[in-house]
């Protein structure tokens, strides 16, 4: 079975604290990893096909040492790999420059301006991920305690019970 | 060498039984697939076209019957595979025209607020539609719709386990209501032939009042043993009828499907030929294409091909008949093997799916019914039949038990102690109301 990645990219060490609180409820079913900057999230990134891993959501602050978050999702998006990967980025004030070029060349999925709350992110997260496992992952149903259970039953419902191995 | 008194013929169908027997216990290849080889070993092994070397230089009473190959190879588009097939176009359809969602929203309308009518109500609904789509796929859409109230129950209400285990206790019991119910049906189907013919009308007509009883015994335990503390519920389910000339194609081709099944005797048409209906119509009016014939359940319809090849084999060979005979059935209280098989039924059904228990059981049961002279008191053939049938249905005791069952259980919501009790409870009161049932038929000359 794949094992799905969540990467967090954050130098503050009270973000990442709670970044990893709203990370929580999804810790037992998908592996997390905090980075603090861009270079340690693409070490980690390099193993990720050999370890049958597959990176499902990367959560990304704006400002990272020697780089930008936006430059940084764009980056990834152009890898063939972790295109697919859903992206939220963390903005600390809203600039439609830097958003722009996030939404054009980093495929952003979301993101959250301040002042947010750890239980905006959680919501943020699951919808994401939900989205992410609906599309990606064969069988949704193991992911159905943990992520929007409307979302994954009613499209099991509709046609994604064939790819359910399961005796009747 | 071997057994004595059964022909090399026989032996070969042992072995395949054996090695049915293995597979769809141990599972080591999917249970499909089991089908599938099964029916190819018969046609290697036993058919009239295998290998050579099988067939050619025996005296013909030492080799035994030779099964004709296309017989076996047409279990895979026998009339009962078709009434699924229709089944399957009719649920797809009308899941993709959402007419079950909006059937679900404006039956359950009339069921009030209060928490324990709320139940009551889903739960009719579930089996309602279990009886007409699958058990798995009404679970899916019923437990989408009671996601969102979920959050609202108080940690500590009793009553939220209820909820959860109402949907797929539900779709379980519903699935005896039609033949096309539940895939241990058409098995049965495939068993009552000839004089112990049973249309499709004639099915609901004690399959509805069965899984009606139950399903009341099970709603009124589930609201007794947990009682919902909040006295209003609001369950809003969102959603309109849509009114494109293909949502009213889909609508008056489910109705008169249904109709027609129900009417056989009037126009003649049997249940098979009436299955066709909406997949003639469907395809023609481009409401379910290409892609939409990819979303049938073909796992289902070949799982359910294997059973009857199997039972083919085991009957056409005579080696049924033999294995019946080497246990001493006749020193045996009736009653006493009526209660076996079903309890046997249901405890095998517990652990492996439904259809392999039917798969494996009823050929042995209608050979039992028919050579049984004892057993004609109780009903016969069909009697044990319809019984293991139901039983088959009933077992709901583990998340393994059914794909229902399963999904409830994935949803993170039920505890595995509650589904045990609850469901264990429900599986042996399921199997006492199929004995009552064996019994009215029996009392109103039904067979």
């Amino acid at each position: 079975m794949t094992q799905y990645l969540i990467l967090t990219v954050n130098r503050e060490i009270e973000e990442r604290e709670k970044i990893l609180k709203a990370l929580e409820p999804f810790q037992t079913v998908f592996e997390i990893f905090q980075a603090e900057n861009a270079s340690e999230a693409e070490q980690k990134l390099i193993n990720l096909m050999e370890n049958e891993e597959q990176l499902s959501l990367i959560i990304c602050d704006e400002s990272l040492p020697r780089t930008s978050g936006a430059s940084f999702l764009t980056k990834l998006h152009k890898n063939s790999i972790t295109r697919k990967a859903h992206k939220i980025l963390l903005m600390h004030k809203p600039d439609v420059d830097v958003l722009i070029q996030a939404v054009n060349h980093g495929g952003i999925d979301h993101c959250l301006v301040p002042p947010w709350e750890v239980g905006d992110l959680t919501e943020t997260v699951r919808q994401e991920l939900t989205d992410f496992i609906l599309d990606h992952e064969h069988d949704k149903l193991q992911f159905a305690s943990i992520l929007d259970q409307e979302r994954i039953l009613g499209h099991m419902h509709e046609g994604g019970l064939t790819s359910w191995d399961h005796h009747s | 060498m071997g057994l004595d008194g059964l022909t090399l013929i026989q032996h070969r169908m042992l072995m395949i039984f054996c090695l049915a027997v293995l597979c769809w216990i141990l599972e080591p290849i999917p249970i499909f697939a089991t089908s599938v080889l099964l029916i190819f070993l018969e046609l290697l092994l036993v058919s009239n076209k295998s290998l050579i070397w099988l067939r050619q230089g025996y005296e013909e009473n030492l080799l035994g019957i030779l099964l004709p190959y296309d017989e076996l190879l047409k279990t895979f588009a026998s009339p009962i595979i078709m009434l699924f097939l229709g089944g399957f176009f009719l649920a797809i359809a009308a899941t993709k025209y959402r007419l079950d969602r909006n059937l679900a929203r404006v039956l359950l309308r009339p069921f009030g607020n209060d928490p324990r009518f709320v139940m009551l109500g889903l739960m009719m609904i579930t089996a309602v539609f279990s009886m007409f789509m699958s058990n798995t796929a009404t679970t899916a859409l019923m437990l989408a719709i009671l996601a969102p109230v979920m959050k609202l129950f108080k940690p500590d209400d009793p009553a939220r386990f209820a909820f959860i285990l109402s949907i797929p206790l539900a779709a379980n019991i519903g699935g005896v209501g039609t033949p096309i119910g539940t895939p241990p049906n058409a098995v049965a189907m495939k068993y009552l032939v000839g004089e112990n013919a049973i249309s499709f009308s004639e099915w609901m007509m004690f399959g509805i009042p069965l899984a009606l009883m139950l399903l009341v015994i099970t709603w009124l335990l589930l609201i007794i043993l947990n009682p919902p503390k909040d006295k209003h519920m609001d369950l809003v389910i969102e959603g309109s009828f849509m009114s494109s000339w293909k949502a009213w194609v889909v609508y008056l081709i489910f109705a008169s499907t249904i109709l027609l099944w129900l009417t056989g005797k009037l126009h003649g048409l049997n249940s098979y030929i009436v299955a066709m209906l909406p997949v003639f119509v469907f395809l023609a009016t481009r409401i379910l294409g290409k892609d939409d014939l990819k979303l049938l359940s073909w796992d289902v319809l070949w799982l359910i091909s294997g059973g009857i090849a199997l039972g083919y084999g085991l009957e056409e060979t005579g080696l049924s008949r033999v294995m019946i005979e080497q246990v001493p059935f006749s020193q045996l209280d009736p009653m006493l093997i009526v209660i076996s098989a079903t309890v046997l039924a249901l405890l095998m059904s517990t652990f492996i799916s439904n259809t392999a228990t039917a798969n494996l059981l009823l050929p042995l049961m209608a050979a039992l019914g028919s050579s049984e002279a004892g057993l004609q008191a109780l009903g016969g053939e069909m009697m044990l039949i319809l019984v293991v049938t139901f039983s088959c249905s009933f077992a709901m005791a583990l998340p393994v038990s059914t794909p229902p069952n399963a999904m409830a259980f994935a949803t993170g919501l039920l505890p595995s102690s509650v589904l045990l009790r609850m469901g264990a409870l429900v599986s042996v009161i399921g199997l006492a109301c199929a004995y009552l049932m064996g019994w009215i038929l029996k009392q109103v000359g039904f067979y």
